[in-house]
C-alpha cells in the first residue's frame, strides 16, 4: 500500500479463464473450448498471458455438474493439503492439480486473476461474484465493467461471510472473479447468454490492460448485494420438499422481497409468505443445483462499498 | 404369382409384380405414362396424388416404406388414407383405426393405419393398432360416430426421465389426493425410472423412453442388460403387456422440456379417443397454448412408454430447466392431468363428444446443430430469433443458428413449424430442433359403447 489512499498492486500478468468447473454449465465450456482450439486474439491483451482452462473435464464429458463432488466447493485447506492418491475423489485430485498449476493458493506465485465462468437456472442476468469487500483491485474492475455495459446492468454479489462462503476454484488466485450468467438450463447453450458472458469478459480484460499500462483508477463506490441468509424449501419430516418457489417470486432475482410477500406455494396451491424482519433482495432463486444443498434462494442486503484509487506498482 | 414387395424404411421401392403394379418412392419415380393394366392400377406414394383406382381393387399407399406387399386380387396398402374419395363397389378396402374396422365384406375407414397386422386371402384387412376388433357394419352413417369401450384403467406415469421434475412431484400429489375421489375408473400412478429420479439424471444407462419397442420388451436380460431395459420390461408387466387385452386402457406419461412449447399432447398413434381428449384440453385450458403433436413411426417400432396402453399420450410441458421445479409449469401440468381425468370420467358416463376439426403438428423432420467435422463439437447455437419461438412458422431464409463467431446461418428447407427448439436432452441425439407440418384433422363423434 502507498500513501494518499492509492492502493498499489503489481501488474496483473498472469490471468486464467476457467470454464467447465460445473460440467453442464455450457457458456463457459463453449467459450473456453473455443479459445483453446482457435486463435486467442479475443482474450489476449498486451503484457498479459491469458490462459483458458477447462477445470473439470470429466464432468464436461458427462455433461454433469460433477463426478464425485462439487469442484467449486473442493478448494479447502484440508483438501489441498491432503496426501495425494488415487483414493481421493476425482474433484479433490483436480483441485490439487489446479492449485499446483494456478496457485499455490495464498502464495506469491499464484495467478494474479482468475475468472470462473458459470451459468445458473436462476434469472440473475450477468452477475459478478466478489469474495472480499476489501479487494480494491476487484472492486475497481467491477466498477469499470458496470460503467462499460451501462445502461445494461450487472449486479455484484458479495459473499464473504465465513459461514456462507465456500472454497471456490478461483480462490486459488490473488484476485478471484466469479461470472454467473442466467437463466440457462443445464446442458443447454443459449446464444444470448453466451454473448453476454463474452462481453463482460472483454471489458474485464480491457480493464486489466489499462491497469497494466499504468492508468490510475480514481476512488469509487460499488453497490453490492451482500449474502445474508440461505433459505431452504419447506420440507416434511422425511426431508421431502413440500412446496415450490411461488410464481410471484420465481424469476424475481434482485427485486425486493418484503414480509408478507408470497414466497412458496404448496403442491395443492396454498401460499406460504415471507416472514422476515425487513425487506431483502433474493437471488439464486430456484437454482437447479441447489436442491441438494438445501437452498431455494439466498437473501441479500444492499451495501455500498468504497474502493480506493488503484494503480500499478 | 405376384412379387411380394419388401418393406423398406425409406428409399426406392425395388420390386414390382409381374402384372405391372409398381410402387414408387416419390413423385420423381413415376413414369411418364401410367400403365393401366386390365386389373391393376397403382398408387404413387402419397394418397392425395392418387389419380385413379382399379375397379376391382383399390390400391393406394402413402409412403412406400410402409407398403407391405400385394397380390393381384386384393389391395394391400398401409399408411394414411386420409382423403379417400370413394370405394370399390365390390369390396372397399381401406382402413383406419381399430375402432373403424367394420366387416368382412365391406368396410370403410379413413385416417391412418399405422400397423398392418394381417390379411385375409380374399380381402385385405388391416387392423390398425393392437386391441382393434372388427365390428359389423350397419350403415354409412356409422362413420360419423364411433363407439369405444369404457376406459376403466388409467395410469399416470412420471419420472420416465429422472430430471423432469413436474411429473415426479405431481405423482406424489395424485397419490395423496386420489383416495378422496370416487371415479368410474381406477387410477394408478407409477414412478417409471426411480434410479434416474434419485440421481436427478435423464437416465442411468439408456433412455427409458426408447425401451418400449416390441424387440426390447421381449429381449432376454442378462447381467449386462442396461437397467432401463430391465425396468421397461417390469413396467410392461405392470401396465401392459403392450398389445394385449390386459394392457391398461389409457397411459398419460408426464414430461418436461427446456423448449418453449407450452402444453403439448404427443402421441405416436393417432387415436380418436386421444384426439378428443386433446380437443377437450385445448378448449378448457386457457392459461397456456395447448397443442397436438403426432410422431410417425411404424407401430412395431414405437419405442415410448405410452404405447404400452391401449390408448396413450405424452403430456409435455415447458419451458423448464432439467432438475428445476417451477410452480407455473407444475400448475399447468396439474391442470392438464386434472382435465384429462375429467374427460375420461365424462366419456365413461356416456357423454357424446361431437366431431370437429383439430389442428395437429405432424413431425416430419429434424435439424442438427452445425458441428465441427472432426470433433463433432457445436460450432453454432440456436439463433435468438428462433430461440423460444417454437411453433412459429420457419421459412427458408429465416435465421436458424448463429455461429460462435457471430455469423447468422439461415434455414434452408420447406416452410415448417419448429418445435423442441433447444431441448437440452437432444444435443446427444443430434437434434437442434424438430420440424412439423400443420394439418387439420376431422374427428368423428365418439362416445362410450353401451354394453349389448
Amino acid at each position: 500500500m502507498s500513501s494518499n489512499n492509492v492502493a498499489s498492486f503489481n501488474e496483473a500478468r498472469r490471468v486464467a479463464i476457467f470454464g467447465g468447473t460445473h460440467g453442464n454449465e455450457m457458456s463457459g465450456v463453449t467459450l473456453v473450448n473455443l479459445w483453446m482450439m482457435n486463435s486467442r486474439e479475443e482474450i489476449q491483451r498486451k503484457g498479459v498471458e491469458t490462459q483458458p482452462f477447462i477445470t473439470n473435464p470429466k464432468a464436461v464429458e458427462k455433461c454433469s455438474r460433477y463426478v464425485d463432488t462439487d469442484l467449486n466447493r473442493a478448494f479447502t485447506t484440508e483438501n489441498l493439503s491432503a496426501p495425494n492418491g488415487k483414493d481421493l475423489p476425482y474433484e479433490v485430485q483436480r483441485a490439487q492439480e489446479i492449485n499446483r498449476l494456478f496457485g499455490p493458493k495464498g502464495s506469491s506465485e499464484a495467478y494474479d486473476v482468475i475468472f470462473d465462468l458459470h451459468n445458473t437456472t436462476s434469472n440473475m442476468g450477468c452477475t459478478l461474484i466478489l469474495e472480499s469487500s476489501k479487494d480494491h483491485f476487484n472492486l475497481q474492475m467491477m466498477n469499470y465493467i458496470k460503467k462499460a455495459i451501462a445502461p445494461d446492468s450487472c449486479p455484484v454479489l458479495l459473499n464473504e461471510d465465513p459461514g456462507l462462503k465456500y472454497a471456490t476454484a478461483r480462490s486459488v488466485a490473488k484476485h478471484s472473479v466469479g461470472l454467473e450468467v442466467g437463466p440457462q438450463p443445464q446442458g443447454v447453450l443459449r446464444s444470448n447468454i453466451f454473448e453476454a458472458m463474452r462481453i463482460i469478459l472483454k471489458h474485464a480484460l480491457d480493464f486489466i490492460e489499462l491497469f497494466n499500462e499504468g492508468v490510475e483508477f480514481p476512488p469509487c463506490t460499488v453497490d453490492v448485494f451482500k449474502v445474508s441468509e440461505r433459505m431452504d424449501y419447506p420440507r416434511d419430516a422425511n426431508g421431502n420438499i413440500i412446496a415450490m418457489v411461488h410464481p410471484n417470486l420465481q424469476d424475481c432475482d434482485w427485486e425486493p422481497l418484503t414480509p408478507g410477500d408470497p414466497m412458496f406455494q404448496t403442491f395443492d396451491g396454498k401460499t406460504i409468505p415471507y416472514e422476515g424482519a425487513g425487506a431483502v433482495y433474493p437471488t439464486f432463486i430456484n437454482e437447479a443445483a441447489y436442491y441438494e444443498k438445501q437452498q431455494a434462494f439466498v437473501t441479500t442486503r444492499r451495501e455500498t462499498l468504497a474502493a480506493n484509487a488503484i494503480r500499478k506498482v | 404369382m405376384a412379387t411380394r414387395g419388401s418393406q423398406r424404411r425409406c428409399g426406392t421401392w425395388i420390386s414390382e409384380d409381374l402384372g405391372g403394379a409398381r410402387a414408387y418412392d416419390n413423385k420423381e419415380d413415376i413414369p411418364i405414362q401410367f400403365d393401366w393394366k386390365q386389373q391393376q392400377g397403382w398408387g404413387n406414394g402419397r394418397l392425395r396424388e392418387l389419380r385413379g383406382w382399379d375397379p376391382d381393387c383399390f390400391r393406394g399407399h402413402r409412403e412406400t416404406w410402409e407398403f407391405q406387399g400385394w397380390d393381384l386380387d386384393c389391395f394391400r396398402g398401409n399408411g394414411r388414407l386420409r382423403e379417400l374419395r370413394g370405394w370399390d363397389p365390390d369390396c372397399f378396402r381401406c382402413y383406419g383405426e381399430p375402432g373403424e374396422l367394420r366387416g368382412s365384406d365391406c368396410f370403410r375407414g379413413h385416417g391412418e393405419l399405422w400397423e398392418f397386422q394381417g390379411l385375409d386371402p380374399d380381402c385385405f384387412r388391416g387392423n390398425g393398432g393392437h386391441g382393434g376388433q372388427a365390428e359389423a357394419c350397419s350403415g354409412e352413417d356409422e362413420m360419423d360416430h364411433l363407439g369405444f369401450k369404457p376406459l376403466s384403467r388409467v395410469a399416470v406415469c412420471g419420472g420416465t426421465h429422472g430430471n423432469e421434475m413436474s411429473g415426479v412431484y405431481l405423482l406424489k400429489e395424485l397419490q395423496v389426493s386420489q383416495p378422496e375421489r370416487v371415479r368410474s375408473f381406477s387410477l394408478s400412478t407409477l414412478l417409471v425410472n426411480p434410479r434416474a429420479v434419485d440421481a436427478c439424471r435423464r437416465y442411468t444407462e439408456k433412455d427409458m423412453n426408447r425401451c418400449f419397442t416390441d424387440a426390447l420388451l421381449s429381449a432376454p436380460t442378462t447381467a449386462t442388460t442396461p437397467y432401463e431395459v430391465t425396468r421397461a420390461q417390469e413396467v410392461n408387466g405392470q401396465l401392459g403387456p403392450k398389445g394385449s387385452e390386459k394392457a391398461v386402457d389409457l397411459i398419460c406419461d408426464l414430461h418436461n422440456t427446456t423448449a418453449n412449447m407450452g402444453l403439448c399432447i404427443i402421441t405416436h398413434v393417432s387415436d380418436w379417443l386421444g384426439l378428443h381428449l386433446f380437443k377437450y384440453l385445448q378448449e378448457k385450458i386457457t392459461s397456456a397454448p395447448v397443442r397436438l403433436i403426432l410422431l410417425k413411426s411404424p407401430f412395431s417400432e414405437v419405442y415410448s412408454l405410452e404405447s404400452v396402453g391401449k390408448h396413450g399420450f405424452t403430456l409435455e410441458v415447458g419451458p423448464q430447466p432439467q432438475g428445476v421445479l417451477r410452480a407455473d409449469i407444475y400448475n399447468l401440468m396439474r391442470e392438464g392431468v386434472n382435465r384429462a381425468l375429467e374427460w375420461v370420467e365424462s366419456f365413461n358416463s356416456g357423454t357424446v363428444f361431437e366431431g370437429g376439426e383439430v389442428e395437429a403438428y405432424i413431425d416430419v423432420d429434424t435439424k442438427d446443430y452445425p458441428r465441427d467435422p472432426k470433433t463433432q463439437e457445436l460450432t453454432a447455437a440456436i439463433h435468438p430469433q428462433l430461440q423460444d419461438n417454437d411453433f412459429c412458422l420457419l421459412k427458408p431464409g429465416d435465421p436458424a443458428f448463429v455461429s460462435l463467431s457471430g455469423e447468422t446461418i439461415c434455414y434452408e428447407g420447406e416452410a415448417l413449424y419448429p418445435f423442441f427448439v433447444n431441448e437440452g436432452a437432444y444435443y446427444e441425439q443430434n437434434t437442434a430442433f424438430k420440424l412439423a407440418q400443420r394439418e387439420t384433422l376431422l374427428l368423428p363423434a365418439v362416445s362410450v359403447k353401451k354394453p349389448q
